[in-house]
């Protein structure tokens, strides 16, 4: 039996093939802290909420049933495993056109301030965990309509950015009578 | 028309509700403040319940007479007034959301008739005077 060849010059063994994994894996740090963010859009516009105050996501085929006297923002009442919960529309609070017609998103049931109610957005895009190292501080730029409810920025990719809302202050104006 | 006609006997631990159409709307008060039921205004205070809830205005078929502070007053209603039992798992409060922007505060809650909402007012803060929370 003639013995193996010896590895050319630039291979690896097996053994460091897998010593080099190994150092790949530890790059990357888990104990980074990250926010599970749910990210949707309303009026085209991208947003996001934490995922510890979404409590569900509602399909768009769930009846809303309308209340009268309210105002526009107000859709109605959602009538969800016997209890009714409120649903509301974010548009004039967050300075954005409602919608024309009927545009059937999906809700999602968010959970702030001790009040929970449903929220109609458009889109669902995404739930996912994000660094929060990636979440920036929201910039002096923000409109002044924004800039209340907002708690960071994520920038997505270039040039596309969500703005992470804080559900607790838009319930709060929502209930002053803003919105 | 004694509205005590149209009664049946409620269910133990269930709410008597006399309920009712306020313009294009479903709502209801507890029947134990409905005292009679007319085709006419006969009280000198009467006001319409779409007129009242939602500055609507709506024909009414029928006038329920109520009391307050005041004496007697009649809201008018329109059919089909029925009288049922609603259990107290089937009437839920108003979310607070919808209660901080409710249109008048005599509204309190919802519940359902056969998959139509039906709102549920407090003949206590019912009044023709009433103002918005």
């Amino acid at each position: 039996m003639t013995p193996p060849p010896a590895n050319e010059p630039g291979s690896l063994t097996l053994e460091q093939a897998l010593a080099e994994h190994d150092e790949n894996v530890s790059i990357v740090d888990v104990e980074e802290p990250s926010q599970q963010l749910v990210l949707f859009r309303v009026a085209g516009q991208r947003f996001a909420l934490p995922g510890g105050v979404v409590k569900e996501i509602i399909s768009h085929d769930q009846p809303v049933y309308f209340v009268p006297g309210l105002p526009t923002t107000t859709e109605g009442v959602l009538h969800l495993r016997g209890h009714i919960e409120s649903v509301i529309q974010l548009n004039v609070l967050l300075g954005l056109p409602l919608p024309s017609g009927t545009q059937p998103g999906m809700i999602l049931l968010v959970s702030a301030a001790g009040i929970c109610s449903g929220v109609r957005i458009e889109q669902l895009d995404d739930v996912c965990d994000v660094p929060t190292s990636l979440l920036q501080p929201p910039p002096d730029t923000l409109s002044s309509a924004l800039r209340p409810y907002v708690s960071a920025l994520w920038q997505l990719d270039e040039g596309v950015t969500a703005v992470l809302l804080d559900a607790e202050t838009l319930f709060k104006a929502y209930q002053d009578g803003l919105g | 028309m004694p509205l005590e006609l149209l009664s049946n006997s409620a269910p133990q631990g269930a709410v008597p509700m006399v309920l009712f159409s306020a313009g294009a709307f479903r709502a209801a008060l507890e029947a134990r403040h409905v005292m009679s039921m007319s085709d006419q205004p006969r009280a000198s205070r009467y006001i319409e319940a779409a007129a009242l809830l939602f500055q609507h205005t709506a024909p009414a078929t029928h006038w329920l007479t109520l009391n307050d502070t005041e004496g007697s007053w009649q809201l008018g209603v329109s059919h089909p007034v029925t009288l049922h039992s609603f259990a107290a798992s089937e009437l839920h409060p108003l979310p607070p959301l919808l209660k901080a922007r409710r249109p008048h505060a005599a509204l309190c809650g919802a519940t359902f008739e056969q998959q139509t909402l039906v709102l549920l007012l407090d003949a206590h803060l019912l009044t023709p005077q009433a103002t918005n929370s």
